[in-house]
C-alpha cells in the first residue's frame, strides 16, 4: 500500500515540477526579450492617449518578502505620466507607512528622470488613514497616493461599524439607516478616493492577503510575478488589458 | 434533470487522478462563481435560457467532483442583487430555474439524508419572490440538522449588502442593550455574516476569465487561493476543476502561514482593545470616587497613571487599532494581578453580553423559516 501511496505522491511532485520549469522558461524569455520603448513623459503620455480605458485608481498589492522603494517609485511615476490621479500601494504589514520619507524621496528622484523639465508641474500627496487631506479635489497635475496596510481593511470596517454603533446608542443614528453607500462614507482608509480599479497583485502567492475588502468588489486584479525591474513594455501591455475588460456589473 | 445521479461509474483514470490529488492537502471549502452561461449560449448559438440550464447540469457534476475528493463544503454564486437589473424576461426565468431545482431538491429527500447534505440560502431572501423563498426554506429547513457535506447557495447576495447588513443587527444588539458598541469586533461582525456557520474558503474559483471578484464573498476570501480560468462555465472541465485543487495544494504552505497569521493577529488585536476598555472603565471608576471623596487614594492614582499612559496617544473614539505604544504596554500590563483579575471579568460579562446576542440572531433565522413555511413535516 505505501509503495502506491508513494508512487501518487511521486506524480504529484511531477506536476509541481512541470509547473516550475515552465515558470523559469518564461523567466529566460523574458530576460532575453528587448524592450524597444522608450519611457519619456511624452512617450508615455502618448501610449496613454492611444488607450481605450484608462483607470481612475491604481493600485499596487506588494506580497514579497523585499520590497523595492525604486522600483515601486518607477512604477507610480510610470502611472502619473498615464495621467491616472489616484494611486495606492499596499503592504501587509505597513512597511511603506513606516518609510513614508524614503519612498517620497524616491519618488521625487524618478520624477525627474521621466519628466525632466516638467517635473515641478507635477505634484502629489502621500496619504493615510491618519493624514486629513481631501482628496476629492485635487488639481490636473495633483496626483494622490494612499498607503494601506492590512488595518484599512477588515480593522476599518470594524472601526466603522462601532462608530455607528455608538451614534445608535447616542440616538444620533437608526438602524434603519445602515446601507452600503452609508457605510463607504464612514469608511477612513478610503474616504474621497474612488475604488481601485486596476490592481497589480505581485508575488508568488495566489491571495491578495487582506487587501481592502470592501473596496475591491469590482477591481480587476492582474497577477505578476515580481515588481523588482518591472519593463515599462509589461506595465503598459496590463493597462492596455485592462482597458480590454468588460464589465457588465450584473447586467 | 435531477441532482444526485443514481449509480455512477467513474473511470479508472479519473479515480486514479483523484487518488493522486488526495495525497496533497485537500481544500475544506471551494467557492465557486459561475460565470459565462450567456456567453456560452451565444456561442453555440441557443437560448440563454438554455445555457442557464446547461450551467445547473454543470454545477451538479462539480458537486459529484466534490463528494468523490471529499471536499465536504462548497458555496457557489446563483444570483446577485446586481442580477435584478437584467431583463424581467430573463430574471424571472432564472427565479422559474431556481424553484425548479430547489422544488425537485426536495422531491430528493431520501438522496439529501442519504448523502447528509446541509443546504444553506445565503443572501437576503426576503428580496426573492415569495413562492421562491417558500421552495428554498422548505429544503433548508429540511437539511439543517445534516454534517457530512454542506451546501451554500447565494441568492439575492452581494457582499456589501452582508456586511452593512452585519453591521445593522448589531445596531440592533445594541439598540436592544444585548451588547455595548465597545463589543464589537471582527471576530463578532464575523458572526453576524450570513456565512457565520461555514470556515472561510480555501479556494476561490471563478470562471469565463474575468479576474474580479464581482463582490462575491469579499470579507470571506481575503485569505482564499484564488484562481481565475478562462473557461466559460457550461465548458468547466475536471481537467480544469484538479488544475486548481493543485495549485492550492502548492500554495498550501503560504495559504496556511498566512491564515495563521491573521487569526494570531485578530485575537492579539481583541485583547488590546479589551485592555483598553478595562482601563476607561477603571478610569472612570476612579473618577467617580475621588468626586465622592472618599476612596484608596493610592490604588486611584496608579490606575489613573496606567490609564493616561494609554489613552495620550489613543482618543477613545478611534482606539481599534492599538498604537504600538499600547502594545508595548500591554505585555507590562497584563503582568498586573489586579488588572488581570478585572480583564477576565470582563472578558465573562462580554461573553455572556455576545452569547445573548448571537441567540437572539439564532432565533431571528429560525423565526424566519417558521414563518415562510409554518406547516411541513
Amino acid at each position: 500500500m505505501w509503495v502506491f501511496k508513494c508512487f501518487l505522491s511521486f506524480i504529484h511532485l511531477l506536476l509541481y515540477l512541470k509547473s516550475v520549469i515552465a515558470i523559469l522558461f518564461q523567466q529566460i524569455r523574458s530576460y532575453f526579450s528587448v524592450s524597444l520603448r522608450t519611457c519619456t513623459h511624452g512617450q508615455i503620455r502618448h501610449d496613454s492617449r492611444n488607450l481605450t480605458k484608462l483607470p481612475r485608481h491604481i493600485s499596487f498589492v506588494l506580497l514579497e518578502s523585499d520590497i523595492s522603494f525604486v522600483d515601486l517609485a518607477q512604477l507610480i511615476v510610470w502611472s502619473m505620466a498615464m495621467g491616472i490621479p489616484y494611486i495606492s500601494v499596499y503592504d501587509r504589514e505597513g512597511i511603506l507607512k513606516k518609510n513614508v520619507a524614503a519612498l517620497s524621496s524616491e519618488i521625487i528622484r524618478k520624477q525627474k528622470e521621466v519628466f525632466t523639465e516638467e517635473s515641478s508641474k507635477y505634484t502629489f500627496v502621500l496619504r493615510t488613514k491618519d493624514v486629513k487631506f481631501d482628496c476629492e479635489l485635487l488639481a490636473p497635475t495633483q496626483v494622490c497616493i494612499s498607503l494601506l496596510s492590512e488595518h484599512d481593511g477588515k480593522g476599518d470596517i470594524v472601526d466603522a461599524a462601532r462608530e455607528f454603533c455608538r451614534g445608535i446608542q447616542t440616538k444620533h443614528r437608526t438602524t434603519k439607516e445602515m446601507e452600503p453607500d452609508l457605510l463607504n462614507s464612514i469608511l477612513k482608509a478610503t474616504y474621497g478616493i474612488p475604488d481601485p480599479e486596476l490592481a497589480f497583485k505581485f508575488g508568488d502567492t495566489q491571495m491578495i492577503m487582506g487587501y481592502l475588502p470592501w473596496q475591491t468588489r469590482l477591481t480587476e486584479f492582474l497577477p505578476l510575478r515580481t515588481h523588482i525591474s518591472m519593463k515599462y513594455s509589461t506595465f503598459l501591455s496590463c493597462v492596455r488589458r485592462f482597458g480590454q475588460c468588460q464589465q457588465r456589473c450584473g447586467k | 434533470m435531477s441532482w444526485f445521479k443514481e449509480d455512477r461509474k467513474i473511470s479508472y483514470i479519473r479515480s486514479f487522478c483523484n487518488n493522486v490529488i488526495k495525497s496533497g492537502e485537500i481544500p475544506k471549502h471551494v467557492a465557486i462563481i459561475m460565470d459565462g452561461n450567456r456567453r456560452f449560449a451565444k456561442k453555440v448559438n441557443c437560448e440563454r435560457s438554455k445555457g442557464h440550464e446547461k450551467g445547473f447540469e454543470k454545477l451538479t457534476e462539480v458537486l459529484e467532483w466534490c463528494f468523490d475528493l471529499g471536499i465536504p463544503e462548497v458555496t457557489v454564486y446563483a444570483f446577485s442583487i446586481e442580477n435584478f437589473k437584467r431583463s424581467k424576461d430573463e430574471v424571472d426565468g432564472l427565479m422559474e430555474l431556481a424553484k425548479q431545482k430547489f422544488d425537485r431538491l426536495m422531491e430528493e429527500k431520501e438522496m439529501i439524508q442519504k448523502h447528509g447534505v446541509c443546504v444553506r440560502a445565503v443572501g437576503d431572501l426576503t428580496m426573492l419572490p415569495e413562492d421562491l423563498q417558500r421552495s428554498v426554506a422548505k429544503v433548508v429547513k429540511f437539511s439543517q440538522n445534516n454534517t457530512k457535506a454542506t451546501l451554500n447557495v447565494c441568492l439575492a447576495y452581494t457582499s456589501r449588502h452582508e456586511i452593512s447588513n452585519a453591521v445593522k443587527s448589531m445596531a440592533e444588539g445594541v439598540e436592544l442593550g444585548l451588547i455595548k458598541p465597545s463589543d464589537v469586533s471582527e471576530s463578532l461582525l464575523e458572526k453576524c455574516l450570513y456565512t457565520s456557520q461555514s470556515p472561510h474558503p480555501d479556494i476561490l474559483i471563478r470562471t469565463s476569465g474575468e479576474v474580479r471578484f464581482s463582490d462575491f464573498l469579499l470579507w470571506q476570501c481575503s485569505y482564499s487561493c484564488l484562481s481565475f480560468l478562462e473557461v466559460l462555465w457550461p465548458e468547466f472541465s475536471v481537467w480544469d476543476f484538479y488544475g486548481a485543487i493543485l495549485s492550492f495544494q502548492w500554495n498550501y504552505k503560504n495559504f496556511k502561514e498566512a491564515t495563521d497569521s491573521n487569526t494570531r493577529k485578530q485575537s492579539q488585536t481583541e485583547l488590546e482593545w479589551e485592555l483598553q476598555c478595562v482601563l476607561d472603565e477603571m478610569a472612570g471608576d476612579s473618577a467617580g470616587s475621588t468626586a465622592n471623596g472618599n476612596g484608596h487614594v493610592l490604588s486611584t492614582r496608579s490606575t489613573c497613571e496606567q490609564n493616561g499612559a494609554v489613552t495620550d496617544e489613543t482618543s477613545p473614539t478611534n482606539g481599534y487599532h492599538a498604537p504600538q505604544t499600547s502594545i508595548r504596554n500591554s505585555k507590562e500590563l497584563l503582568t498586573k494581578p489586579r488588572i488581570q483579575h478585572r480583564l477576565q471579568a470582563y472578558k465573562e460579562s462580554k461573553q455572556s453580553r455576545i452569547d445573548k446576542f448571537l441567540a437572539h440572531l439564532d432565533n431571528k433565522r429560525t423565526h424566519y423559516l417558521e414563518n415562510i413555511c409554518p406547516k411541513v413535516m
